[in-house]
């Protein structure tokens, strides 16, 4: 038998087993965290947002994302559902970087923000590897002179652990809200988050090493999913890091839906992932070609208007080569429309617009 | 393919400048019609629209030598990089002698580099063109770039036969008449294959 067709027929291989475990792993997951976070819960009376149902939801929809930039875009859209500001800061032999910010006025100034780490709350969350609570003015100077201190002084910085290893930080406060930071809520996401990426990441090395789903367990990663960032300043392209391989899609995660139930085939995921990928490749052009008219559309919400004939033409030639595949489902084309081109708020795109 | 102007004496060829968007292509072609003695060349036809820039000149290169007495016209293209213009992109590869396929070297484009190149193999095959058999230059456009891949990692994943591979900055003319020359005489030992 020749080699490829060999090595072919073990990727499926492991590659259904892998699909097969999918559901009840994550399940598993989000047991094991609810379970470990439990006490905590129990003596902070939830707030409506942080029941065990919505934080449950919360969990999945992290847990529905299947690389990297989809899990940590799930926890910082989420996590301001349970504070007011929020933002991920990626970390680096001992320096923490920014990647994405939510809620903030200046979200965009997030990126690449340099985290002074070397003293206060910061410093201490590094070296405990534990969430850190505390004032403010016991935080990144620098930082709160430039976004603002919350209303009500108060802020918290939880590390997202892999392989035991400091690799991000999610800093949240109530922004100007005072009492909506529930630190509780935020720990049961960010372990999540963790958990999750673990997950994702021994996949994808099993994935790589021909390894049977059986050893997933046991089995080192070698694999960080944080390798990939690069912040502006080293002189390579953010797209990198979004660039992580969906080691498999379930139908929920395309569908936006609960991360429960089906999964899908192997053949079937790497089609949503093509069209993923294809989707992203015509909003850069779009991006490319239109710099100016891009940047308009986002100063006067009205993105849609300003380039209706090249989202028209890009969305044809996806639906041409998509439409009638299994990908449909997951209308990739309006997410990426959304999250690229709106840079997630889809107010940018203009009355106009319709999902 | 090749058509011949017997009153001329010429053998006319064409060969398309292909690749993603805002790789280079047009900068190549620009570059070559600059440095291209007036009596030597044509018209630059430019087709293009707001956002497409489709290029046509031709010329007559006279270091090329003849085959059997006749010259050799080459007619340059590119074509719209632009992933929704695929019908342009196909039409303009009809009978076409020799590709250069513009890579753009900044990782950030390697998926539209890939893209396409899948692109040509998929409208070479609809032409019923063998591609191991058509001329073909791989040209590692925008070297001088700071967030470029490097050339071996770029080859790997690009490099779809034992074509050469050329680095270029085409807005400065480096390598723009090396990938040309190559081109053009790989276009010729086919020429002279057939005659």
């Amino acid at each position: 038998m020749p080699e490829n067709r060999a090595e072919e027929i073990v990727r499926t291989a492991v590659a259904q087993a892998l699909e097969r475990q999918l559901a009840s792993f994550r399940e598993s997951v989000v047991q094991e965290v609810l379970r470990e976070v439990g006490p905590a819960l129990s003596v902070k009376p939830a707030q409506a947002g942080s029941s065990a149902a919505g934080l449950q939801k919360a969990v999945a929809r992290i847990q529905a994302g299947t690389t990297q930039k989809e899990i940590l875009r799930a926890l910082l859209d989420n996590t301001v559902l349970y504070s007011g500001r929020a933002a991920l800061f990626v970390v680096k032999n001992g320096t923490a970087t920014g990647w994405q910010g939510a809620g903030f006025s200046n979200n965009d100034a997030i990126r690449d923000f340099a985290l002074d780490m070397s003293s206060g709350i910061g410093a201490r969350v590094l070296q405990s590897r534990t969430a850190g609570n505390g004032a403010a003015s016991d935080f990144d100077h620098g930082f709160i002179s430039k976004f603002g201190s919350p209303a009500d002084g108060k802020v918290a910085l939880l590390p997202l652990l892999l392989k035991d290893k400091v690799s991000a930080l999610v800093y949240a406060d109530s922004g100007a809200h005072p009492g909506t930071l529930d630190a509780a809520a935020l720990d049961v996401l960010v372990r999540a988050t963790s958990a999750w990426l673990e997950v994702i990441s021994q996949r994808k090395q099993a994935q790589k090493d021909g390894t049977p789903d059986a050893e997933m367990h046991s089995a080192p990663s070698g694999n960080d999913p944080f390798a990939a960032h690069a912040p502006l300043h080293t002189g390579k392209a953010h797209h990198e890091a979004e660039s992580v391989p969906a080691a498999a899609m379930s139908a929920a995660a395309a569908s936006g839906g609960s991360s429960a139930g089906f999964v899908l085939s192997p053949e079937d995921a790497e089609v949503h992932h093509k069209a993923q990928r294809f989707a992203r490749l015509l909003m850069d052009e779009i991006k490319l070609y239109n710099q100016a008219k891009v940047a308009d559309g986002r100063k006067h919400k009205d993105i849609y208007d300003r380039l209706k004939e090249d989202i028209e033409k890009s969305r044809a030639t996806y639906l041409k080569r998509y439409g009638n595949t299994p990908a449909a489902i997951g209308n990739y084309f309006n997410q990426e429309l959304i999250r690229s081109l709106a840079e997630d708020d889809v107010s940018l795109l203009g009355k106009n617009f319709h999902q | 393919m090749s058509f011949i102007n017997f009153a001329a004496r010429e053998i006319n060829c064409k060969i398309v400048y292909y690749g993603a968007g805002l790789g280079g292509k047009t900068t190549n072609l620009q570059y070559i019609y600059q440095k291209t003695a007036e009596q030597q060349k044509g018209k630059m036809i430019s087709l293009a629209t707001e956002t497409e820039r489709t290029l046509f000149f031709d010329f007559l290169p006279l270091d090329l030598g003849s085959v059997r007495g006749f010259k050799t016209r080459i007619h340059l293209y590119t074509v719209p990089g632009q992933v929704f213009y695929d019908a342009s992109r196909k039409l303009i590869l009809r009978g076409v002698d020799g590709i250069v396929f513009v890579a753009d070297s900044q990782q950030e484009r390697m998926d539209a580099n890939a893209e396409a190149l899948d692109n040509l193999m998929s409208n070479l095959k609809e032409h019923g063109y063998d591609f191991n058999k058509i001329p073909y230059v791989l040209q590692l456009n925008k070297r001088d770039l700071p967030n470029i891949l490097p050339v071996d990692t770029l080859t790997k994943d690009l490099r779809r036969k034992d074509e050469p591979v050329l680095e270029a900055v085409a807005f400065q003319g480096q390598g723009v008449f090396e990938t040309l020359k190559e081109i053009a005489r790989q276009v010729l030992v086919e020429l002279k294959k057939g005659s």
